[in-house]
This record gives C-alpha cells, structure tokens and sequence, in this order.
C-alpha cells in the first residue's frame, strides 16, 4: 500500500454524521456530569463553573456546539492550571477539542447543519487518543514496583470501596493489567483483533474503581471510563444505513424486537427491510438453503449472515454493544442466543416470493 | 476541501500527534529518574504515592 492510500483509509476517510454526533452529545452529557462533579468535590469558581454547564449543555444538545466546545478547552485549560488537575480532566478536554474541530452538528441538534457525510480525520485522532492513553498508561506500569503486585496491593489496602481479598492474585492482577493496557492499545488498530480488545475493556475498566482512596476519584474513574467507551465508538464508523435487516414480519416477537434495534440504533448504520417484500434473496439465489433463520443481515459486498451470526454483527455496531458482541459469541451463549434467535420464526423455505421483476 | 485547508488540516494533526507522544514520553522519562508518576502522561496508579502527594486521578 502507498503512502497516498493509507493515508486515505487512515485519515482522509468519509465519516457517519450520526455517530460523531453522538459522540457530541456523550461528550457534553460527560463535561455537564464532570462540572456537577466539580462543585460537588472542587468548588472551583462559579465565574467559571456557570458558564461551563451552559457550554456543556449546548454541546449536548448542539446548539452552537462546536464554539461551546471550544469555550470548554478553554475552561478546562485554566482549571487544569489552576489546581484542579486530574487525568480525566484533561482527557475530556482533549476530547472536546477534537468535538470541537469534528462536523458534529449535523444530527441530534437543535440546529442541524447540513447533511450527508462529514470528513473522518476527527475519528482518527480520537482513535489515536485511546490508543496513546492505553499504551502509556501500560508502559508507565512496566517498573518493578508495579509489576511485584506492591502498587495495587497498596491502592487496594486503602481503597474507600470494600474490596475482595485479592491478595493472592496481585501478582497476577499486576502482570495482566500492563498485558492488557498494551494490547488494547494496539490492537484497536488490527480488523482481526479489535473484537478480542473491546472483549477486555470492560473487565479491566471494572477493576479501576476498586484503587480509589476517596469519593471523589470513584467519580473520577467513572468519568474516566466513560471518556474512554465513547472514544472506542471512533472504531464504529459504519456508513448510515449500511447494514440492511431482513426480518421476518410474521412474528409478532420479531416485530417488537426489530421496534427496539430501530431505537437504539443511534448511529444510524442499520437498514430494515421485511422479508415480504424484501427480494434481494432473488437476485442472489440463496432463499431456501440459508433462510431458516428469522433475521438475516446483509453486509457490503453481499455478504450475508443469518441468525445469531446477523444478531452478533447487529448488537457490534450498537452503542456499547462492540463490549459484549464478543462475550455472546462465547459458545454457551451463543446455543442459548441462536434458540432465542429461532423463536417465533417461519422458516423461509415457506415463502413463496413472487414471481416479479427482479431488484439489482 | 481547498488546499491551504488540507495543509492547515495536516499540521494541525501532526502537531496533536507529535505533543501527545512528545509530552507523555518525557513524562515517563521524568518518571523513571524521579521515581513518581507525572502530569499529562497518562501514568494512572503506575506507582505507590508519595505520602505528601495528592492524587492526580
């Protein structure tokens, strides 16, 4: 691949205008939680904390978004400075910069702005940015303090939250952390290993509280987490409507459940169709063999997948759903999940698609 | 997208990418003379803390 080409894929790619606009929401829902946070644990000025919840909530709701957010690197340059340092702080603030440098109003706003695809290069900064967090903050810990289990043995000892006795696992505890920091880091980057990474985030993110020594760095590492999930969503960036859903609208329970996906799916990148009158199976000649399934999902060059494999593709590119795809792939789960995905279906070897003109 | 917008574009991701390697990269230099974790270099519970330190979390 040339310079020019990788380029393209890496930064100068089309990015869907629903999923950074979430983002902008998440984010300004983040800012308002973090300056509720402030006040609580903080008391910084209120010359400044009044108008950071006014800014945050104009980038939650996207009114003049991309200047308030602007306004809040600003804010959360002075108080990074003045005092009130914390790592998530300073995340979020970097975060927002790239908000405020992303088209990120074009969906989910009071005043949407424009339409169609927005330039990608944000979500390959915010990309680059979990990636450095995690694998600075894995090489940090490759010391031999840290990795004799002495660290979070100490952090554990005087953490504000009960804490079960871990002490024979510290060593274990210590090792995998910096094992699994580093590889987060890097495989986010690799289409072949970025399911194993999203399946250890939430694992690894769940232990964290436990090494808080007051309320306020509980709250602290919450905030922290969630900066990181919604920066893991840069990795989602399928095209609007690029995942066509062929249901089965005989079944009642699949009409219900199709009514939820169509909620959920924020970023927009789902596509539904019924199987009535769906006739791509036509153009494609595969109804009878592959149609046993309720629900099948078609991908981009006519790939096509059928039942708990549709269901597992569709819960991946959900809001958070890339976390758990990958424990519902976990064969018990997934026996239990292709019988759930079964229920209620008509086998489609029994629909008699009419004999029409066929749809390329 | 013009051309001076792309270049502006360019620099600007350079700059992002080059200050967040740069900064958390001398601050685990710093970390590994000084023996304690430091600001702006993502060294989240890397170390025990001093007994005067605050928190940075």
């Amino acid at each position: 691949m040339n310079n020019s080409a990788l380029w393209g894929d890496l930064v100068d790619f089309d990015a869907n205008p629903r999923l950074i606009a979430t983002i902008r929401v998440a984010v300004g829902l983040l800012a308002l939680l973090k300056g509720l946070t402030l006040v609580a644990f903080a008391a910084p000025p209120a010359a400044v904390m009044l108008p950071w919840m006014a800014l945050s909530f104009a980038v939650a709701i996207g009114w003049h978004a991309r200047r308030a957010a602007g306004g809040l690197v600003a804010l959360a340059a002075y108080l990074l400075f003045q005092g009130f340092y914390a790592n998530h702080l300073y995340l979020l603030a970097l975060v927002l910069l790239l908000v405020a440098l992303s088209d990120c109003e074009r969906q989910y706003a009071i005043r949407p702005q424009g339409s169609g695809p927005v330039p990608g290069w944000p979500l390959f900064l915010m990309r680059a940015q979990l990636s450095i967090v995690y694998l600075f903050a894995g090489i940090a810990k490759i010391n031999g303090e840290f990795l004799s289990g002495s660290t979070l043995g100490y952090h554990f000892e005087n953490s504000v939250l009960p804490v079960p006795d871990f002490s024979s696992l510290l060593l274990f505890l210590s090792l995998a952390t910096v094992a699994a920091e580093i590889f987060i880091g890097l495989a986010v980057w690799s289409e072949r290993l970025r399911s194993l990474a999203f399946a250890l985030v939430l694992p690894l993110h769940a232990v964290m509280p436990f090494v808080s020594q007051d309320p306020a760095q509980v709250v602290g590492i919450l905030i922290f987490t969630a900066i990181m999930l919604v920066l893991f969503a840069s990795f989602l960036n399928v095209p609007e409507g690029g995942r066509l859903v062929i249901w089965d609208d005989r079944s009642e329970v699949w009409r219900r459940r199709i009514s939820l996906l169509r909620k959920v799916d924020l970023f927009g990148a789902l596509r539904f169709a019924r199987r009535s009158e769906e006739r791509r199976y036509e153009v494609i000649g595969k109804q009878p063999g592959e149609a046993e399934a309720a629900l099948h999902l078609f991908l981009p060059g006519w790939r096509i997948r059928a039942g708990m494999d549709a269901i597992l593709e569709i819960i991946a590119v959900l809001p958070g759903g890339c976390f758990i795809a990958p424990y519902l792939a976990l064969p018990g789960v997934r026996t239990f999940g292709s019988g759930l995905a079964r229920e209620k279906s008509v086998p489609f070897s029994r629909v008699r698609p009419e004999p029409t003109a066929r749809l390329v | 997208m013009t051309a001076p917008r792309r270049w502006l574009r360019g620099v600007f991701i350079a700059f992002f990418l080059l200050a967040q390697t740069v900064v958390p990269l001398s601050g685990l230099y710093a970390s590994h003379l000084l023996g304690h974790p430091f600001r702006f270099s993502w060294q989240m519970f890397s170390r025990i803390p001093a007994e005067s330190a605050e928190s940075d979390e």
